[in-house]
């Protein structure tokens, strides 16, 4: 809402600065977004909020800034009479089937409008002053009275009109084509007044082209009515249609309004000898009109809500100075018509600390029970892992949970294929269409992204987010490329491989006592514009309802006696998954086997095909006795005697 | 070539060696001193064919001559080898202070991220508890529960994505407030942070971003208690004792009264500017009775902290979308812990 200063000024007295009337309506609630000055006077930018409908206005402003503080005082209302009609009234006739939605219509007739007629010079200024572009002197008019008193009216060509007037839902694909130049496909839910010919208007929202007013118009149907907010909420929004004039309606024009505008245009009109205008006329239907609300005012309420001690005295004298009407007998408030804002007993308690102003409100400290905080368990474990992560040199990244249609992207986070994203229906770009189903492939984007602005040899990236497939699932994903560690001058750096990985998953379900067969995870490599990456991914969820389930850390006793180490280096089908062995050697249940290590794993040269060697250290300790190495030796060949039975090994030298 | 005369010659080539090997300083001048003295051009070598001229007992002890001196020559050699090489691993050995060091194992963690634990180690410092709800919502969580009705113009403040199956993608934490409310009876007093989607994206908005949602239901709660942590959640997090901080009307149709919270700022000229950082209010009778909370027993204040905002104003970022760009000189701009 943009006003200028002198507009106010119209209807209170200012003797305060622009800036500090502005810091005023922004501490009341209505916050100003922009002061510009322009000539001897400032233009006022208003961000209203949906509530404040009455401040939609000059003379609302105005009204507001009095309550808000005494000194804005009201300058008396010239009183004028209503002028008397100049013409008659045609005999035209109106149908209001929707009287819920209008449930009131007034109307006036202009006669004679000549081109050569022009608005006063004062109103022209305003609106330009506004950013307001002048069209026609009648339209003109009819701006400026939405803006100075907040009722927005139309005006048609009155000798373009055929037959009945009426009020009706539209139907079901009917055609308009409006002021803005565009055409408007209806459906069956919106309002628009017709005659018998066409639509003449979208009800409260804009005119049709056809019937609007013209440098050759003559004479001139002025509409000033009252469509219902509930009937006007989202109708404009749904067309992406949004009117000065919808915008006013769809939040609350007070209902009292279209008779004073009609008012005001016949008293502009005669005063300026513009034309000729009937008298006004009004059909009403009480029934749909809004009801002004009472409310029992509960003062303790109001004072242990916001916090302040204030006497009953002064909450209504702050109800009486925000517009209220109050019984004092019953303790009722009753709000004015133009605040559709006040209608529950909270919005009395939202008034009261407003005008008291927030600032004035003190500061009570909450009385908090002595007891240690509650930290948030899933987030203490993922800080966990993301501190791990940040000790070993990775980059936390976080990206948007949209993606597209990217192949990379067809598959879960399990590296399945993947096909039934969830699809946003209303997307922004193509790029931005569904969500991720996993992490790793805006993992790449990143890398190939900073590959090309950065001169890393070597990248570590990791992310902890919710990927959504069938479930929506928090899982943590690490992907890298290149070497193992950053360009450095004392050895040259490795690069990485899968086994990278495994090291984190055993780090991981090391940091929450689990075993890595407790964890959800996969590792793989990929390859994207000929560049390869590695990547794990990591159920975080799984792995919070492993930690959750977990018994507490504890102590396990150990023996002081020495330790014999023996080591086993053989050979074994390559297809054989080490778990397998160890699980072998686990069943031999030698009970002083305390660690069992792989220190060599070896496939090439000397090694036949589709073998690959292996070397075991194991390490016995007993804790009764000092072992001797005769015992050692019987277990280690009590070891490969199981190892000989299950597996086709050969040992090596 | 008699006998003595070659003790007498081997006795000055070993005196030479004891010479040049002395001086040498490198070992490529050392490896040069080998081929001098025991090369195949050697005077050593020369006298080794010579001895084939001599008869049976003189050849003997000639030969064994010979092969002493070849030997104390090597062991020359391979001492001063041993003392030079240690003398260059002592060069390396001389430990450079200003020397970079090896790959650093150092990472980085997001600045959001980190601005999030940052304030909920606050909020939970102030008894608040963390909860988590779905980014995943139902219009009911969404709007419905908030007080926002299908027909409300607040509905045009959130551009919302929906997904094809009618649920949507939450606009704000708020609907974790429902959540917790359902499930949990009064007292409540929880912080609820996560992603949120808004259909925005310019400078100054992304399609995705983090809030922080906090409530508290309780008897006799008030609008100065919601002041009163506001204040403290500010002034901690800013680290400022100072901070200016107001609080003025606003409206949410979830709250009333409601508020926007601004705090003080110097711009890059100097000047004093108020500067908007959250939203706040005493929660609706509605959505205490949705969630079928007494609102005559209970009264409560709800807030919502925008991360990115927090995030900007407390690292001096300017630009929203560097967030989400992932560009390492910006993450690892922010590597303290």
């Amino acid at each position: 809402m943009k006003v200028t200063r002198s507009w106010l000024e119209n209807y209170i007295e200012i003797t305060n600065t622009t800036d500090e009337l502005c810091h005023d309506l922004t501490m009341a609630g209505l916050e100003v977004d922009d002061i510009s000055k322009i000539e001897n006077d400032y233009l006022i930018d208003i961000d209203l909020t949906p509530n404040r409908s009455d401040c939609l206005s000059a003379k609302g402003i105005s009204r507001e800034l009095n309550s808000i503080n005494a000194q804005y005082k009201k300058k008396p209302k010239v009183e004028s009479n209503i002028p008397n009609s100049t013409c008659e009234n045609r005999g035209l006739k109106f149908n209001i089937v929707e009287d819920n939605v209008c449930p009131r219509y007034g109307y006036m007739y202009l006669e004679n409008v000549s081109s050569a007629c022009s608005a006063p010079d004062y109103i022209n200024k305003r609106l330009k002053d506004i950013g307001i572009t002048l069209i026609h002197p009648i339209v003109d008019i009819l701006n400026y009275i939405m803006i100075d008193i907040g009722q927005p009216m139309h005006a048609y060509d009155a000798d373009k009109i055929n037959g009945e007037i009426t009020i009706r839902q539209s139907k079901d694909k009917e055609i308009m084509s409006a002021l803005d130049g565009n055409k408007y496909k209806l459906n069956s839910g919106n309002i628009v007044v017709s005659d018998s010919a066409q639509i003449m208007s979208l009800a409260g929202i804009i005119g049709a082209e056809e019937i609007s007013v013209s440098n050759n118009t003559k004479n001139i149907l002025v509409e000033s009515a009252f469509f219902t907010p509930n009937a006007m909420a989202n109708k404009a929004r749904i067309l992406k249609l949004q009117t000065e004039s919808s915008h006013r309606f769809e939040r609350g024009v007070d209902y009292n309004l279209p008779r004073e505008a009609l008012v005001f245009l016949s008293q502009i009109i005669e005063e300026n000898k513009i034309c000729d205008f009937s008298n006004i006329n009004f059909i009403d239907n009480e029934d749909f009109l809004p009801k002004n609300k009472e409310v029992k005012i509960n003062y303790d309420n109001i004072r242990n809500s916001i916090g302040i001690d204030i006497s009953d005295d002064e909450i209504i004298n702050i109800l009486l100075s925000a517009g209220c009407k109050f019984d004092e007998k019953s303790n009722t408030a009753m709000n004015p018509s133009y605040r559709y804002d006040l209608s529950i007993h909270a919005d009395y308690v939202e008034e009261v600390a407003r005008l008291y102003g927030y600032d004035n409100i003190p500061v009570t400290s909450e009385k908090i029970n002595i007891e240690p905080s509650k930290k948030y368990t899933p987030f203490e474990i993922t800080n966990k892992i993301r501190q791990y992560f940040y000790n070993n040199s990775y980059s936390e990244c976080i990206n948007y949970s949209f993606v597209n249609d990217d192949l990379l992207e067809n598959s879960n986070w399990k590296s399945e294929e993947f096909k039934n994203h969830n699809k946003i229906s209303n997307y922004m770009s193509l790029e931005q269409n569904k969500l991720r189903s996993n992490l790793v492939s805006s993992l790449i984007r990143n890398i190939e992204y900073n590959n090309n602005m950065n001169s890393e040899n070597s990248y570590r990236f990791f992310e902890i987010s919710t990927v959504f497939s069938h479930n929506a699932e928090q899982v943590l994903s690490c992907v890298v490329n290149g070497d193992k560690h950053e360009e450095q001058w004392s050895s040259k750096s490795p690069k990485f491989d899968k086994y990278d990985m495994t090291t984190i998953v055993e780090d991981i379900s090391k940091l929450f006592g689990l075993n890595k067969s407790d964890l959800r995870y996969v590792i793989k490599d990929v390859k994207s514009n000929d560049k390869n990456y590695i990547y794990m991914t990591l159920s975080v969820d799984n792995l919070i309802r492993k930690i959750t389930q977990n018994i507490k850390e504890h102590h396990v006793n150990y023996t002081k006696l020495p330790y014999i180490r023996r080591d086993l280096s053989f050979v074994i089908d390559e297809s054989i998954e080490y778990q397998s062995i160890l699980k072998i050697i686990e069943e031999t249940n030698v009970h002083s086997l305390k660690k069992t290590l792989l220190f060599d794993l070896y496939i090439g040269k000397n090694i036949p095909d589709k073998k690959k060697s292996l070397g075991i250290g194991f390490i016995f300790q007993d804790e009764g006795k000092t072992l001797t190495h005769e015992e050692a030796d019987g277990f280690i060949e009590q070891i490969l005697g199981q190892l000989k039975e299950q597996f086709k090994i050969e040992l090596r030298k | 070539m008699s006998g003595d005369t070659l003790k007498q010659d081997l006795v000055r080539v070993l005196d030479e060696a004891l010479n040049s090997i002395k001086g040498v300083n490198n070992l490529s001048d050392l490896e040069k001193m080998r081929v001098h003295f025991l090369g195949k051009k050697s005077t050593l070598i020369s006298f080794m064919k010579s001895l084939s001229g001599l008869n049976g007992e003189e050849k003997a002890t000639a030969g064994k001559n010979l092969n002493s001196v070849k030997q104390q020559i090597n062991q020359l050699l391979s001492d001063k080898k041993k003392s030079l090489s240690k003398s260059s691993l002592d060069l390396k050995d001389a430990f450079d202070l200003s020397m970079p060091g090896k790959a650093s194992s150092i990472g980085s963690i997001h600045p959001i991220t980190k601005i999030m634990s940052n304030a909920i180690e606050i909020f939970e410092s102030l008894k608040f508890e963390c909860v988590e709800g779905p980014e995943i919502e139902d219009d009911f969580h969404n709007f419905t529960a908030l007080n926002i009705p299908e027909s409300h113009p607040a509905r045009a403040m959130h551009d919302t994505f929906y997904l094809e199956n009618s649920f949507l993608l939450r606009t704000h934490t708020s609907s974790v407030q429902v959540r917790t409310m359902d499930e949990q009876n009064p007292p409540i007093r929880i912080i609820a942070p996560g992603k949120v989607y808004r259909k925005d994206s310019d400078i100054t908005h992304t399609p995705m971003f983090h809030q922080i949602e906090g409530l508290y239901v309780d008897k006799n709660v008030s609008f100065s208690n919601l002041k009163s942590v506001i204040n403290i959640f500010l002034k901690n997090f800013f680290e400022e004792d100072d901070l200016r901080i107001r609080f003025r009307p606003s409206y949410f149709p979830f709250t009333e009264p409601s508020a926007e919270v601004d705090i003080e700022y110097l711009d890059s000229k100097g000047n004093k500017n108020w500067l908007e950082i959250l939203g706040c209010g005493m929660v609706h009778p509605n959505v205490l009775e949705m969630a079928n909370i007494d609102s005559k027993i209970y009264s409560g204040y709800a807030f919502g902290l925008g991360v990115e905002r927090l995030a900007m104003l407390k690292l001096g970022i300017t630009d929203l979308r560097l967030f989400y760009e992932n560009d390492l000189r910006f993450l690892k701009q922010f590597q303290r812990i």
